[in-house]
């Protein structure tokens, strides 16, 4: 499995706790836009969740840019190498 | 949006100016304005570092303010050591009136959170509110705060508190006629007399030797309690601010307590219209003798001829006490909420909670009174 994969998995996980949902319902675009329980404050929750995980601090503008899973794991992957 | 958060300077301020006069054309409730001054008014940085002290956090969008808060940080006696602790305020985003900016709320919070992991805050007036609402959503530990009342004068209470017209208030009202027996016979009870016993005196200035040796002796009976040593009370409450009054109460020649107060002269207030309301924003005591201080200064505070007692108490036997001294129970708008962090340091938080002191002048302190 891949480093980026990997990843991904991780951060799936965590939303499924965060947003309440089965982490196999979740894919790297799910977002906003098509999972019911990601409103702003579950965002928020997130983001602080996988900051906190990962020890990594992202920028605001960041945090607003980011509307998948897929974006949230890049951001962290750049704040990572 | 390239988004920002940053210290708010002076230089801010044309920013400022230009974000409050945004949130007016937007038809932003009043009560909801940025700080036109960079620096505190109370409890500002002295330059030394010393805590606690209060700045402001401004949110930029590129060259433009879209939102700003305040954290006092403050150390507290926290489950038995000296921490750190930071007090989130007055959040405040264009979100209120532009959508578009509806996450820069949650950016203040995570913003605080990353400069005071261990973060509180208090008031929050209508727990529907944005603020309360989103700290719930990111799993604070969250519940009202008793907000206590004693009518000294409940004719003029009863006038003054049916002349406003929301709807907490007239429950207030009701409250006030109902304990003081001038509601309907069913509701004919009496808040009862002043507490009888020795008066505490009005003290310019706290002896610190006192304050540091009152400290010493209390701080084990709390759980979680800002730090209330003479340096602290000098800078939350200088000697040299008159609104601040101190009373001082004594056994024996010994200081036993101490409390301070605000008095004022309410003007169309949404709350309390024009009553001059006494409020009790922050006491200490030696251990059992916190019955003593809460009669002592219902006492010297109804002596000066205010027509209302009003405090907030999060400490269970501070609220007895008072309650004691025929304060009641009103409708409160007054909530504690502790960041998950802060609240693990106060686990398990049911044995906790009882022994968590906070007053207004833990909060706001004198803002707004």
């Amino acid at each position: 499995m891949s480093a980026s994969q990997e990843l991904l998995d991780s951060i799936r996980g965590l939303a499924a706790d965060v947003l309440g949902v089965s982490a196999s319902a979740l894919t790297a675009a799910s977002g906003p836009d098509n999972v019911e329980a990601w409103d702003s404050v579950a965002h928020l929750n997130l983001v602080m969740a996988a900051e906190e995980q990962f020890g990594v601090s992202l920028d605001p503008s960041e945090i607003e840019g980011v509307h998948s899973l897929g974006e949230l794991a890049g951001v962290i992957a750049k704040h990572r190498q | 949006m390239a988004l920002r958060i940053a210290p708010y300077t002076e230089a801010d301020v044309a920013a400022v100016l230009a974000f409050n006069s945004r949130l007016t054309a937007g038809g932003a409730d009043p009560a909801f304005r940025m700080e036109e001054r960079s620096r505190a008014l109370w409890i500002p940085p002295d330059g030394a570092g010393s805590l606690p002290y209060q700045e402001f956090y401004l949110a930029w969008d590129d060259d433009v303010v879209r939102g700003g808060y305040a954290l006092k940080r403050q150390r507290f006696w926290l489950a038995g050591e000296e921490r750190t602790v930071g007090f989130f305020r007055a959040p405040l985003s264009e979100g209120i009136i532009d959508k578009k900016y509806a996450t820069i709320g949650g950016l203040l919070l995570r913003d605080a959170l990353q400069r005071e992991p261990l973060l509180f805050s208090l008031g929050m007036g209508n727990p529907e509110r944005p603020l309360p609402r989103m700290l719930r959503g990111l799993r604070w530990t969250f519940e009202p705060v008793e907000f206590l009342f004693r009518a000294a004068r409940p004719g003029r209470v009863l006038r003054g508190l049916r002349a406003v017209r929301t709807t907490a208030v007239r429950r207030l009202a009701m409250d006030v006629a109902a304990w003081t027996g001038m509601a309907s016979v069913a509701f004919r009870v009496r808040q009862g007399a002043l507490p009888a016993g020795e008066g505490g005196a009005f003290t310019e200035r706290f002896s610190p030797a006192e304050l540091n040796t009152l400290w010493n002796s209390a701080r084990g009976a709390y759980s979680f309690s800002a730090v209330r040593d003479a340096a602290v009370v000098e800078r939350l409450y200088p000697a040299d601010d008159e609104r601040f009054l101190r009373l001082e109460v004594r056994e024996q020649g010994r200081l036993i307590g101490w409390a301070v107060m605000l008095d004022t002269a309410m003007r169309d207030d949404k709350y309390f219209g024009n009553l001059r309301v006494g409020t009790l924003i922050d006491m200490l005591a030696e251990p059992g003798r916190e019955a003593r201080v809460a009669a002592a200064a219902t006492r010297w505070l109804t002596g000066r001829g205010v027509d209302l007692l009003i405090s907030n108490c999060a400490h269970h036997g501070w609220a007895d006490s008072l309650r004691g001294c025929g304060w009641r129970n009103g409708p409160t708008n007054f909530y504690l909420a502790f960041s998950p962090k802060l609240a693990k340091l106060l686990d398990p938080w049911d044995a906790n909670r009882p022994g968590v002191h906070l007053m207004r002048g833990d909060g706001d302190g004198p803002i707004h009174l």
